[in-house]
């Protein structure tokens, strides 16, 4: 077939390749041209190829966001930065990152690093003398836009693979990282997020039919949270997940405190009584500017610890269930704790069998909850 | 009017560009709650998407249009080829490495969908069905790699790593339904997969290099036998709607387009070699619909059989009464 040696490309490369003489026209807005070529010394690059690579950043920033994978620091020297130019590149970040601001409404925030968790990791980073103090050289892209326009009506999911399908991942993300964030020393065991997700009746089929188990490698993957395993020294392994670096920008716990305060959507005493745990749990940086609260309770955080983690912790699972209850349409009130029932679940049913068997049983409350779950979490967003 | 929507360029125009990257496409109709929800938040007081006007969409498409221009993203707009809204889609005007990252499928779905695109535009586009696109069926029995499927002949096989694996039957089938959510592809009731609007957009230039690259000096004959067409009246690509009835013609037109273009002409022929328009000449998935009923046809081979033969005359009649009723939804 003839088709073969055709040149092969994908959907993302429409048109070829223009030559190098391409219009160059920089948006009225900020002043791309005005570069001040202080920095060239002996690699005599022109403003012209600096205004190149700034583009090339843009885009590659675009394209990387895209597909949730954070550009590190040698990404863009190989693929952005002409040869010889590696002192420019303070100068050409700057640039790109003003004109994503100015007109895109974005910025490239640089992920932290991911936590020394394990003793085998922390004792390989005090050999290395590497402690914590580096940064981590890999951006994402945020949003630089004011809260009032980051609504559902303006801002939605991406449309790839689908509205519906990154909505609800979003969603489960933020849930998940809700749990994590609010758990005791923040981290969650496998096992502890398994019963959470058990609950959602999340805990085999999530988002349209997708397994839990990808769902959640995909979280790692796109760096929302970190599993660690780690062996204790009796040689049990311990499976558990923290909050990644992405999940920590994108989410963060202000994200965490808005899905709570929004799950609950408790009224005056009761809010500041939410406001005061959102506080203790997630620290000073809920506190909302327009908050009536002073912020009183200024303790020290440390002493706390030891028994903030048990409240905590049940904190957490009063929000699981109160979400829950959000999503019955019309919050039924005052429901009970789960039952023993519970472990009558078979591990590998799935959604379809989860229909009939509350078919069954109508008494069974918390198969309602569990259906159709993920989907309403958006709201939250 | 742009160099003045440029220079208020503010956080509403930045919604606007993040709302559009998210949704890659947009109507006037999906812009106006959209840009309700934009203007509520940018003047702090409520706005109706009814009070939405064609010129706010306008302003804003066009000052987005000036500020991503530098980065070789475009939006375009096209009329879709059936119902005729018009559809606005940023695309990425150039072709780099860096944005080769911007897609969530693998390179082995990417070459399945390069599979498709040749059958659609090569297999099923002969001169004498023009179908352009292609069924589910169709499409599933290309998730083998062309490599497997026999010896490489073609030399320049050796260059295509990304010819990759085979996709199983099951992972074609995904792939079909997730392109057309992602707004790719669309299917019809009849089960066909054609390329969206979006698409047609976004691959514009590619379709008609890849699929039209003959060489310069080849004659008229050859202009005939292009495999990517434009409708003579609105010039955009033309994957389904009508043809001159004379097979060396190139002539097209969108069903659409037909209504217009003819009533401004004295008489119905073609416009290009005055042959009389049938409108029973089809592109696009009717000109499959039609060949379906005569299996033994297609197995004659190509270009023996006189297709205007009696009873197939009849049946494609039959087609398009059924086709006329639809449309009149």
């Amino acid at each position: 077939m003839p088709i073969i040696n055709r040149k092969r490309r994908t959907q993302a490369e429409a048109e070829p390749s223009p030559p190098p003489t391409r219009r160059r026209r920089s948006p009225s807005a900020s002043d791309a041209s005005s570069v001040d070529e202080e920095v060239d010394g002996d690699d005599t690059q022109g403003g012209s190829s600096n205004d190149q690579m700034v583009k090339k950043l843009v885009r590659l920033a675009l394209a990387s966001e895209y597909s949730r994978i954070p550009i590190r620091r040698a990404e863009i020297s190989a693929k952005v930065m002409a040869p010889n130019t590696g002192r420019q590149f303070k100068h050409v970040f700057t640039e790109a990152q003003e004109q994503l601001h100015s007109v895109f409404g974005m910025e490239l925030t640089e992920l932290p690093v991911k936590e020394k968790v394990t003793i085998s990791q922390k004792r390989a980073a005090q050999r290395s003398g590497t402690q914590g103090s580096n940064p981590s050289k890999a951006y994402i892209l945020t949003s630089t836009l004011p809260a009032r326009y980051r609504k559902p009506g303006v801002l939605q999911p991406p449309k790839i693979p689908s509205t519906g399908a990154e909505a609800s991942y979003v969603g489960l993300t933020t849930f998940i990282l809700a749990l994590i964030y609010l758990s005791a020393s923040q981290t969650i065991s496998e096992s502890r997020l398994e019963k959470h997700l058990k609950r959602m009746n999340a805990d085999n089929y999530v988002l349209a039919g997708e397994k839990t188990e990808k769902v959640l490698k995909r979280m790692e993957r796109e760096n929302y949270i970190v599993k660690v395993r780690e062996r204790d020294g009796g040689g049990e392994e311990s499976v558990e997940y923290i909050i990644g670096p992405r999940g920590k920008v994108e989410v963060g716990e202000r994200g965490v405190a808005g899905l709570v305060r929004d799950v609950y959507g408790k009224k005056d005493a009761e809010a500041d009584e939410l406001e005061r745990r959102l506080v203790r749990s997630l620290g000073e940086v809920v506190i909302e500017k327009k908050s009536t609260r002073n912020g009183g309770e200024e303790r020290d955080m440390e002493g706390e610890k030891e028994n903030e983690g048990d409240e905590v912790e049940a904190g957490a699972q009063e929000a699981e269930e109160d979400e829950e209850q959000q999503q019955q349409a019309k919050g039924r009130k005052g429901r009970k704790k789960q039952t023993p029932m519970q472990t009558r679940r078979s591990s590998g049913r799935n959604k379809k069998r989860a229909r009939h068997e509350e078919e069954e049983d109508e008494e069974e409350e918390e198969e309602e909850d569990g259906e159709g779950g993920e989907d309403t979490e958006e709201s939250d967003e | 009017m742009a160099d003045n929507a440029d220079s208020q360029y503010n956080n509403s125009n930045r919604a606007f560009l993040q709302a559009f990257i998210a949704r890659s496409t947009l109507t006037f109709d999906e812009a106006k709650p959209l840009l309700a929800a934009i203007f509520t938040a940018h003047e702090k007081r409520e706005t109706f998407p009814e009070d939405v006007t064609q010129a706010d969409f306008n302003s804003y498409i066009s000052a987005a249009n000036n500020a991503i221009s530098p980065f070789d993203l475009e939006i375009r707009s096209t009329y879709h080829q059936t119902t005729r809204s018009r559809i606005y889609a940023l695309v990425n005007s150039t072709s780099d490495p860096i944005t080769q990252l911007a897609t969530i499928h693998t390179p082995d779905e990417i070459s399945f969908l390069k599979r498709v695109l040749d059958a659609m535009f090569e297999t099923y586009n002969t001169p004498r069905h023009e179908v352009m696109a292609i069924t589910s069926m169709q499409a599933i029995k290309l998730h083998k790699t062309l490599t497997e499927d026999g010896p490489q002949t073609q030399n320049g096989s050796a260059t295509q790593g990304s010819a990759g694996q085979s996709l199983t039957m099951g992972q074609a089938e995904k792939m079909m339904k997730t392109l057309v959510e992602e707004g790719w592809l669309e299917k019809s009731i009849k089960g066909f997969y054609s390329l969206s609007p979006r698409a047609l957009m976004e691959l514009r230039g590619w379709l008609w290099e890849t699929y039209n690259d003959l060489d310069e000096d080849e004659g008229e004959e050859e202009r005939a036998s292009k495999k990517i067409k434009q409708c003579f009246a609105c010039k955009e690509i033309i994957t389904t709607g009508q043809r001159c009835p004379k097979k060396s013609c190139p002539c097209r037109l969108h069903d659409i387009c037909v209504q217009n273009f003819f009533r401004t002409q004295s008489s119905k022929k073609c416009p290009l070699c005055r042959t009389d328009w049938t409108g029973n000449d089809f592109v696009g998935e009717k000109a499959a619909i039609s060949t379906q009923h005569k299996p033994a046809k297609r197995r004659s081979g190509s270009g023996v059989v006189a297709r205007r033969a009696s009873p197939v005359a009849l049946e494609e009649d039959e087609d398009v009464d059924e086709a006329g009723d639809q449309e009149d939804d």
